[in-house]
């Protein structure tokens, strides 16, 4: 029997059908993927699901064992065992793990907390998930994959009948990954049921049973995960056929753009987070630079754009000249732009316009004596939105209102504004639908046949591999390995978890 | 996943449409229970001139909120600078020029130290204003000895003086040059990158609307009704120690009877506009143009927005910050003139809670207090809706512990409804 019954269901949003007539079963104790690019309607669905779009906003029904369901409210659907993890974490930064696991049912006696009883249930639910930190530790201080994790240590605490997952591995390591996957076969094992939405398929390849697809509110269909075929599936989400999604033009390398020398940076309380690395890109080429979260990844781009706040040692040469940077400001107008690694904290200004973000970094070039020509910066804004197109209904939309995709293309518009020399990458494509992601590889290329340098960081293998001329692995803020493009992901899978050294080349 | 269509208005343009709305709704509300005084030309130009000093405030606090910040020092500071130029002007006997630059000067340092101990030393503006608050009325009090310093003529021009009838008719018609070539000026380049603009009688019943709006306060300022109150303003009347305007000099009764002297002087009056209120819309028109126009404006709203993601793009935060705080102890000094103006002399406790109008006029005006939003015209419109609750329930002869109750109440009522139109969309 089907443990889940979506029955036409249908949710608009003005003369916008965000869903329309969507029925869906999920068997009891079954992994169902639903995927779909950024605007399909699964966030709709969700919300439907989990009660925050209440009974009677939306038509259609649905039914979980048979039992037609009308949620008030996220409590309700809760209480009904429909617990919901979402990309966005829902977690108190200020709050210890053991309080947040916690948050809405404290065990008390007369009003009075019960700390014993909390410690060691938060110690048993963090062993679960595979979370080795103190439960008396404040969730601010932990890493995006750890707080994850604590965000399904929580879920499992309401007792979750119908566990839903919004890309919940956007922000983990493959080494959490795997342990948040032999925990949902462990909950599926034990008659949890589980929706699981993701953009990466090869994920949903390996841990689902059947996979829905939906494309712009609509219902494509249901298969199962053994009868279908990676490409297959993107075809079924983006409804053509993706031929080749890592373009591959050949562009002419030439000269050293950076190159860092011994270059250690050290935190705020003296730990060195980057290790004596040594690299070097030139025009024309992308270097990629893989490695788990923690890995001292983006502490190196932050080095590099001036925008560590702690001790620097080492050279760093662009264009052959020693530069140092003390702010971003500095980096920026010596020709490198940084698309930072989580658009919405660190990249945009979301309550202000297309126009507004995308002008941000280079207002210098477009006022005199300090005043704004709003003419060019017109021009430059309608070039930009038509160089990257960017999907909005005009220049003055508010960014936050911009799907993921489309919010992304801004800050690399507001990059691209600057004419950099290097352009600094950093999970440029996460969250990011596949039709738009195959927009901004073609765009990686076109630049670098203008002669710009690219780093790439990445934690999706596929990407570093598909895109980068060189890889380099990170680990602990070590360079662990080199390779050309021949490499597999196993063999940079090894480099970034080992201490030892890998190469396949010199460089 | 957001919804693709997106309201032909901006939320902001709403919210203003909202505000004029509620003021509207107050004004006939009163105008209706005050049996038509609070409408009359007399009054409106009063309420205007009582607008302008929290207006003046509003304008500086509006940059500061917008950045994120708080400022709490303002009234303080009005009476510290209203203090101060009233000891060079009488006691020192500098000219007035070299007081008013002085001053404002003055003014802008101390704003600027104030910013600096934010931005550079991270110390919360909210505590750092706090602490402003008490040690510039501390200041204030110790220099001036708590006595009060009476200004001369020259300098209470600034409060209570007009510009002429012919200055403020061609004020006017400038203004309204002004905005119907800056609108159709805008409107071509809108055309000119494709963008689309509104249908030709929607543009027109906007510029007509605002030189309608413009040319009634042109009327308001040079009638003989106005003229009549002016002429009693120059003879304050006694207020009764019992009466809740006993401790507001600002307030002078409108409609009581009137003397033939009085009628005469209304006949021969030449003045028109009030200086206070003149200095207000320029310092607002200014400020707008600073927060919309210039690359400083646009820095301030993206600190607020998202000062992490505005460093990244190359932007000075704490240069900025200092100086935003720097332009509101600038503006806090032109109100702090023009206070020690109004009233004819300066006293140590001038001004003491303004930061708190200056923040509501602001909030009530649609500033997100967690920076980021907010417009000059919003602030300006919020200080008069706050100026017509006091100008009214005065009129009514409100006790004033029952207009400070109605007064928050509008406040927190006018958040609500933000919040609520908010959560709508």
């Amino acid at each position: 029997m089907s443990f889940l019954e979506i029955k036409n269901i249908s949710k608009q949003f003005g003369d916008n059908y965000a869903l329309k007539e969507i029925s869906i079963q999920v068997n009891h104790g079954e992994i169902h993927a639903i995927c779909g690019e950024n605007g399909a309607g699964k966030s709709t669905l969700i919300k439907i699901l989990s009660g925050v779009y209440s009974s009677g906003t939306f038509q259609g029904n649905f039914f979980i064992e048979g039992k037609e369901i009308h949620f008030k409210n996220i409590q309700e659907a809760e209480k009904a065992g429909v617990t919901v993890i979402h990309q966005e974490l829902s977690l108190i930064k200020t709050m210890s793990v053991a309080e947040n696991i916690f948050l809405g049912k404290e065990p008390s006696k007369f009003g009075i907390l019960q700390q014993h009883i909390i410690h060691s249930a938060a110690k048993n639910l963090l062993e679960q998930v595979g979370l080795n930190v103190s439960p008396e530790t404040e969730v601010g201080e932990l890493g995006i994959g750890e707080q994850q994790l604590t965000e399904i240590a929580k879920a499992l605490n309401k007792n979750a009948r119908l566990l839903i997952l919004d890309e919940p591995t956007t922000a983990l390591s493959e080494n959490e990954i795997e342990k948040l996957f032999k925990l949902l076969r462990k909950l599926q094992s034990k008659g949890v049921t589980v929706i699981y939405i993701s953009h990466r398929l090869k994920e949903i390849k390996a841990l689902c049973n059947r996979v829905t697809v939906l494309r712009d509110g609509k219902y494509i269909s249901t298969k199962n995960i053994s009868d279908l075929s990676e490409k297959e599936l993107i075809q079924l989400m983006v409804g053509r056929e993706i031929t080749e999604l890592y373009p591959k033009t050949e562009a002419k390398t030439g000269e050293s753009v950076l190159e860092l020398k011994n270059y250690s940076l050290y935190d705020s309380s003296g730990k060195k987070k980057i290790d004596s690395v040594n690299l070097e890109v030139n025009t024309g080429e992308i270097l990629g630079i893989a490695g788990l979260m923690g890995s001292g990844r983006t502490e190196l781009l932050m080095g590099i754009t001036g925008a560590w706040n702690g001790k620097q040692e080492g050279e760093i040469l662009l264009n052959n000249k020693k530069v140092k940077f003390n702010s971003p400001a500095e980096s920026i107008a010596n020709g490198i732009a940084l698309v930072s690694e989580d658009r919405k904290r660190l990249g945009l200004i979301l309550p202000q316009s297309i126009r507004f973000n995308l002008n941000l970094s280079t207002m210098n070039n477009i006022s005199s004596s300090g005043i704004l020509s709003g003419g060019k910066e017109m021009m430059r804004t309608l070039k930009m939105i038509k160089q990257l197109s960017v999907k909005a209904n005009s220049t003055e939309t508010e960014v936050q209102l911009l799907s993921g995709g489309n919010q992304q293309k801004v800050v690399i518009g507001k990059c691209l504004l600057v004419k950099p020399k290097l352009l600094l990458l950093d999970e440029p494509t996460r969250g990011i639908d596949v039709g738009a992601r195959a927009e901004i590889y073609e765009l990686m290329h076109q630049l670098l046949q203008q002669g710009m340098a690219i780093i790439l960081v990445s934690s999706d293998l596929q990407e570093v591999i598909g895109m980068s001329n060189r890889i380099m692995v990170m680990n602990e803020g070590k360079i662990t390995g080199k390779f050309s493009s021949g490499v597999t992901q196993e063999e940079i899978m090894m480099a970034a978890t080992k201490e030892h050294q890998f190469e396949n080349l010199e460089f | 996943m957001t919804t693709k269509k997106i309201s032909q208005f901006n939320s902001t343009s709403i919210r203003a449409l909202v505000m004029v709305f509620a003021l509207l709704v107050i004004c006939i509300f009163f105008h209706i229970t005050t049996d038509g005084i609070f409408l009359s030309a007399a009054n409106i130009t009063n309420l205007v001139r009582q607008s302008s000093i929290v207006g003046i405030l509003a304008i500086g606090m509006l940059l500061v909120i917008v950045s994120g910040n708080i400022d709490l020092s303002v009234g303080s500071m009005v009476g510290f600078f209203g203090g101060i130029a009233s000891i060079f002007f009488m006691k020192q006997e500098m000219s007035l020029p070299l007081v008013i630059l002085l001053t404002l000067l003055i003014g802008f340092v101390i704003g600027c130290m104030q910013g600096a101990l934010t931005a550079y030393l991270r110390i919360p503006a909210f505590i750092v204003t706090l602490g402003g608050l008490l040690i510039f009325r501390g200041s204030i009090m110790a220099i001036m000895q708590g006595e009060t310093i009476s200004v001369s003529n020259e300098f209470q021009n600034f409060g209570s003086g007009f510009l002429s009838r012919q200055v403020s008719i061609w004020i006017f018609v400038a203004f309204i040059l002004l905005f119907a070539i800056t609108e159709l000026r805008k409107r071509k380049t809108q055309k000119e990158f494709g963008i689309k603009v509104s249908a030709v009688p929607v543009f027109a019943a906007r510029l007509i609307s605002l030189a309608a709006l413009l040319i009634f306060f042109l009327w308001v300022f040079v009638n003989p009704q106005s003229a009549i109150e002016r002429a009693q303003i120059t003879t304050p009347i006694h207020v009764p120690d019992k009466s809740p305007l006993a401790n507001q000099p600002e307030y002078y009764s409108v409609n009581h009877p009137t003397a033939d002297s009085v009628i005469q002087f209304a006949q021969t009056d030449d003045k028109a506009i009030p200086v206070p209120v003149i200095l207000m819309v320029l310092l607002a028109l200014t400020v707008h143009f600073i927060a919309t126009r210039t690359v400083f404006g646009r820095r301030v709203f993206a600190i607020g927005g998202n000062a992490e993601a505005a460093w990244l793009s190359g932007i000075n935060i704490k240069l900025n910050t200092m100086l935003v705080f720097g332009l509101c102890g600038f503006l806090s000094a032109v109100a702090g003139i023009v206070y020690t103006a109004r009233l004819g002399s300066a006293a140590p406790d001038a001004a003491a809670g303004y930061e708190l109008y200056a923040i509501a006029a602001c909030v009530i005006g649609g500033t997100s207090l967690m920076g980021g939003r907010g417009t000059i015209f919003g602030a300006i419109i919020g200080a008069l809706i706050m100026a017509s609750l006091d100008s009214g329930m005065s009129i009514l002869n409100i006790e004033p512990f029952y207009q400070n109750i109605i007064k928050g109440a509008v406040l927190i009522l006018a958040v609500y409804f933000d919040v609520a139109s908010k959560k709508r969309n």
